[in-house]
């Protein structure tokens, strides 16, 4: 196969190319700060990340993997404000949710500075409502006894575009008392709508979910991510983009709510449902 | 609409027999003297009346005046006028004669040769096939879809590319013709050269817009060429000898003006040359061929058959071996057309043809590997056959009214993409899709009505069908031509016309590869659907041979088909594993505007002959989920496109010819700087996925390639030997070496600065060719 394309491209190309550096003009681009956090009322701490982004066709000594220390990033609700500060071990800025509360249906305000000059804001708001009726079921397989089917039933809300997302996790229980989690889940890297689907039913089913209990398989988890439109935006993005390296696929043009800057604040409700066997 | 229609067929037919004076019918064929090929498109002038008809694909013509004398003056660009009076009494069968004029000046007064200004058909472009023969080109192979991009509103996607972009449209808009039949992938070697042998061709004709409605089926443009008929009274032949092709034509009667043939062939010659170079354990090469074949019988005055075809493939092959292991890989895809038409005339004023139609073209991949006692095949094909079913009637009831009407039923049979994975071992895939039948019809009739000397008209109403998986599409498509003469060589040219398309093409590149596939509408995926209006002023300055026209045009296209964002179409599905990629999943639809304007001054004959073409466009695209919803310029947006093409015949010996064209560069997306996408995590939501790490594009197709610009030039020696004629051509591509950009990429050089590279395909390439007549 390998071959065929490189008869493919080789040929096409004849012996007569040639090579150069290109004489266009590339207007002169500076490294952007790169944002990405999401926010959900159920979680106990809130962060956000500042990156930069790395200029190709410019000297730069940016990593866009290291974080930015100094910045100051500040979140708001219109009317309250708060200062996040920068954790070192995990590498971002936080703020615990019990001193500045989030609320489904409200819209946020983020905004980030660097001592460089450079500054980026960004708003979001929080679904207001979730699913209440997600439930899940696992048929046990006729062929593998320990491996089963998971089905994943949940009513879409009625007269509203709503984003998904959903996760099905194999818990996998140590001897002791904690969870050990297994992340099992081939829905965790696709994002999908309620397009033609308003108000129905919508079901998701994974096939080959562990049910080993000899080896400590005993409960399984649905998580759903309903996320608003920066969320579902940024990610399938992101996801179609990660398409290995094809040289033949299409550009792929990231998504970013960040005024000035690259990257997404996002919001989103998560409804979990646990079930053991 | 429909109530329009009817009162404009009533009022045809009203005008048509309304007066009392006996009228008769002078009818019949114009053929080109010492060949018997019949010649469309030929001017018959009546200069009492101020009128006249022109000969219809066939080379029929029918006019039906008020008894008493007649004058006619036959006349064709390239060929001696003829002038003949009658007394018209009786029906007459008048079959007509033209000797060519070997180029020299026309020599009929300006009225009575065809005027584009009289023609009510506007955004057309025909070139005569002696001028593509001494155009220069790429290596020396003569190519009519390269001539066609150096006229206005025609582009070239990209450097060496046959395929072409017509008004904004896509490759996958045109539709190619051939004998009345559909050429699906026209191309050879990855888009360089095209299929179409000027050596087996009477004619070629490219409509960009206000299309009659006898054309429907693609959103942008009508290709339709002619293959000649073959010599009815001598075997005549021509031969090349090329860089990289021989070819070779023979045409001569079966039974002396009853019946002739014509095959042409052409191949390519590396793969035999490079052969015996080759170590034995590494074979690699390819080749090209085509073939057109076309009989023609007369039956009697009434009736006449056709039998056409064009077969061609292309094949790349690498075969190796070495210990105990040895692997085959090849890659082959190729068209057949056939055509069988029987003409037939009714009476003296309605002539009708009957096509029955194959086509077919398949692209097959094949590789075989075995190690030891191991062994695995993979084999994968796709394509799209057609079988169709074509009824057409001209009537001319009087010379004010042409009326054509028919139908046209087509079956297509797709296999988007099949795949049979064998191996020692438990790998038996089979990842056959069972074929898609889908069928697509046409119901039409116009009418190029005189309706003064100051206006003409064509109306016209179409009303297309596609059926796919029980769903039905049926769409009605008015066409409407105005022209209105300001002076006898000056007029004012409107048009509108809505098109619909059934078929869509899958292309990673655009640049005709053949792993292209076509694709039918589906309940998903709806038909595409442009209306363009046209507007133009055209003018013949008839004492110089040259014609000037200039036309504005607005072209907006509904369902068009994009690509999702890092979708690939190199091949739907990975064979390697076998899973299949739902086309449909990867295409999205959007809409398209085009708008422009063109410049052409054309001089068609004569000892300086060529044309200057100019277009100035705008083409943006919009999708609702492609560059989050906003309008952004097409790939092969364009905004100048300037062709100067020059053909001097110095002496009846040599003949120079040049040509250089500009346009400005191609809209691409390029990234301007990495950075670390982090994704959320739903597992543990106090962490973030990082490490993919995405590139900043800006918006889509923001930047511009660097403009294209080129010169070829050529020089051809003619020299009559005894028993033929041989020409021998010297020819320059790319004269200045230009360095045109064929694509870029980034080179990373560390943690430093990357570097944009462009790669430039053709430098300055000299060819020569010989060519023999006889």
């Amino acid at each position: 196969m390998k071959k065929i394309q490189f008869i493919l491209i080789v040929s096409s190309l004849l012996i007569f190319s040639c090579e150069k550096e290109a004489t266009i003009k590339i207007p002169k681009v500076d490294p952007k700060l790169v944002v990405s956090s999401f926010i959900s009322p159920g979680d106990t701490i809130i962060y956000v990340t500042v990156k930069k982004s790395k200029p190709i066709f410019e000297d730069s000594n940016v990593n866009t993997a290291d974080p930015i220390t100094n910045a100051s990033v500040v979140l708001s609700d219109g009317t309250a404000s708060a200062a996040l500060s920068f954790d070192s071990f995990v590498g971002k800025y936080k703020i615990a949710a019990t001193a500045f509360p989030l609320i489904a249906g409200k819209t946020y305000y983020l905004s980030v500075s660097t001592p460089d000059g450079k500054s980026v804001s960004a708003e979001t708001t929080i679904p207001a409502n979730a699913p209440a009726d997600l439930d899940l079921a696992l048929t046990p397989g006729t062929t593998n006894a320990l491996e089963g089917t998971v089905a994943v039933n949940w009513t879409d809300r009625i007269n509203e575009k709503n984003y998904y997302r959903l996760s099905i996790v194999s818990l996998q229980y140590n001897t002791g008392s904690a969870d050990t989690i297994q992340s099992w889940s081939n829905y965790d890297s696709k994002v999908f709508t309620d397009n033609n689907h308003d108000g129905h039913q919508m079901s998701s089913e994974e096939t080959g979910v562990p049910i080993n209990i000899s080896n400590g398989y005993k409960a399984f988890e649905a998580r759903l991510i309903c996320c608003n439109v920066d969320y579902y935006l940024y990610h399938n993005s992101v996801f179609n983009g990660n398409n290995g390296g094809n040289p033949f696929a299409e550009p792929t043009l990231i998504y970013s709510n960040i005024k000035g800057g690259l990257g997404v604040f996002s919001a989103y409700l998560k409804v979990k449902k646990r079930k053991t066997y | 609409m429909q109530r329009f229609f009817l009162c404009l067929i009533s009022l045809c037919f009203f005008t048509g027999t309304a007066q009392t004076t006996t009228k008769y019918t002078i009818s019949g064929y114009v053929t080109e003297k010492g060949s018997k090929e019949n010649l469309p498109g030929v001017n018959i002038y009546l200069p009492k009346l101020k009128s006249g008809t022109t000969t219809n694909n066939y080379g029929f013509y029918s006019l039906t005046l008020a008894a008493d004398s007649v004058e006619l003056i036959y006349s064709f660009v390239g060929y001696q006028a003829k002038q003949i009076k009658l007394m018209l009494n009786k029906n007459i069968s008048l079959n007509m004669e033209l000797s060519t004029t070997e180029l020299q000046e026309v020599v009929i007064s300006a009225e009575q040769q065809k005027r584009i200004s009289d023609e009510v058909q506007m955004s057309t472009v025909d070139i005569p096939i002696e001028q593509i023969k001494q155009i220069p080109a790429l290596l020396g192979e003569k190519d009519v879809l390269k001539v066609l991009q150096l006229m206005p509103g025609v582009q070239k996607g990209s450097e060496g590319s046959s395929g072409f972009y017509v008004r904004g449209g896509g490759p996958d808009q045109n539709l190619i013709i051939l004998d009345d039949a559909t050429v699906y992938n026209a191309y050879h070697l990855f888009g360089f050269f095209s299929l179409f042998n000027g050596d087996a061709l009477k004619s070629v004709e490219l409509t960009k817009g206000g299309f009659p409605a006898r054309y429907g089926g693609r959103l942008s443009s009508v290709l339709e060429m002619q293959m000649k008929d073959g010599n009815k009274e001598q075997i005549h032949g021509e031969a090349g000898i090329g860089l990289i092709s021989s070819r070779l034509t023979l045409e001569g009667p079966i039974k002396k003006d009853k019946c002739s043939f014509l095959v042409s062939g052409r191949r390519t010659y590396i793969d035999a040359l490079v052969y015996p170079y080759l170590p034995n354990d590494q074979k690699a090469g390819y080749y090209f061929y085509d073939l057109n074949a076309k009989v023609n019988y007369v039956i009697n005055d009434k009736n006449r058959l056709y039998l056409s075809g064009y077969f061609g493939k292309d094949k790349f092959y690498a075969n190796s071996s070495y210990d105990q292991a040895s692997d085959k890989a090849s890659l082959a895809w190729g068209n057949a057309t056939t055509t069988f038409r029987w003409n037939h005339l009714f009476n003296e004023k309605i002539f009708s043809n009957t096509s029955i139609i194959f086509t077919n073209y398949k692209l097959q991949l094949n590789y075989d590997e075995k190690a030891n006692n191991d062994w695995f095949s993979l084999k994968y094909y796709s394509g799209i056959r057609d079988v169709s079913a074509k009824f057409n009637i001209d009537y001319m009831p009087t010379p004010k009214h042409f009326i054509r009407t028919g139908f046209m039923l087509t079956q297509h049979h797709f296999t988007p993409s099949a795949t049979v994975i064998k191996g020692s071992g438990d790998m038996d895939l089979q990842g056959k899709i069972t074929g898609i039948d889908a069928l697509e019809n046409g119901i039409f009739i116009e009418d190029d009505w005189r309706i003064s000397t100051r206006w003409r008209a064509n109306f016209g109403f179409r009303l297309s069908h596609f059926y796919n998986n029980k769903k039905n599409y049926v769409n009605p498509e008015p066409r409407v031509a105005l022209r209105y003469l300001l002076k006898d060589d000056l007029s004012l040219k409107a048009s509108f016309a809505t098109m619909n398309q059934y078929l869509h093409l899958l292309s990673n590149t655009g640049i005709g590869l053949p792993t292209d596939l076509w694709v039918p509408a589906t309940n998903t995926i709806k038909p595409q659907n442009s209306n363009q209006v046209a507007l133009g002023v055209a003018k013949d300055l008839t004492d110089k041979g040259i014609t000037i026209s200039v036309e504005g045009y607005y072209k907006k296209m509904k369902n068009v088909l994009g690509y999702k964002e890092g979708a690939s179409f190199l091949i739907v599905g990975d064979p390697e594993n076998g899973t299949e990629v739902k086309w449909e999943d990867n295409v999205t639809s959007g809409q398209g505007w085009s708008y422009g304007a063109e410049f052409l001054l054309q001089k068609k004959v004569g000892k300086f002959s060529g044309w200057i073409g100019y277009t100035l466009s705008w083409t943006q695209l919009q999708f609702d989920s492609l560059n989050f919803g906003k309008k952004y310029y097409a790939r092969y947006d364009r905004r100048h496109d300037l062709s100067l093409v020059g053909i001097y015949k110095i002496s009846d010996h040599i003949t120079l010819s040049a040509t250089w064209v500009y346009g400005t560069g191609n809209a691409i997306t390029l990234p301007t700087a990495t950075f670390d996408a982090g994704t959320h995590n739903t597992g543990n939501t106090n962490y973030f996925n990082s490490g993919y790490y995405m590139n900043d594009y800006g918006d889509k197709n923001s930047f511009r390639m660097a403009a294209y610009h080129r010169m070829d030039i050529g020089i051809q020696f003619h020299k009559k030997l005894k028993r033929c004629e041989r020409t021998f051509e010297l020819s320059f591509y790319n004269l200045y070496n230009r360095k045109n950009p064929f694509y870029y990429y980034i080179q990373e050089s560390g943690a430093g600065k990357s570097k944009l590279m462009q790669v430039s395909l053709f430098p300055i390439l000299p060819s020569v060719s010989w060519n023999y007549k006889f």
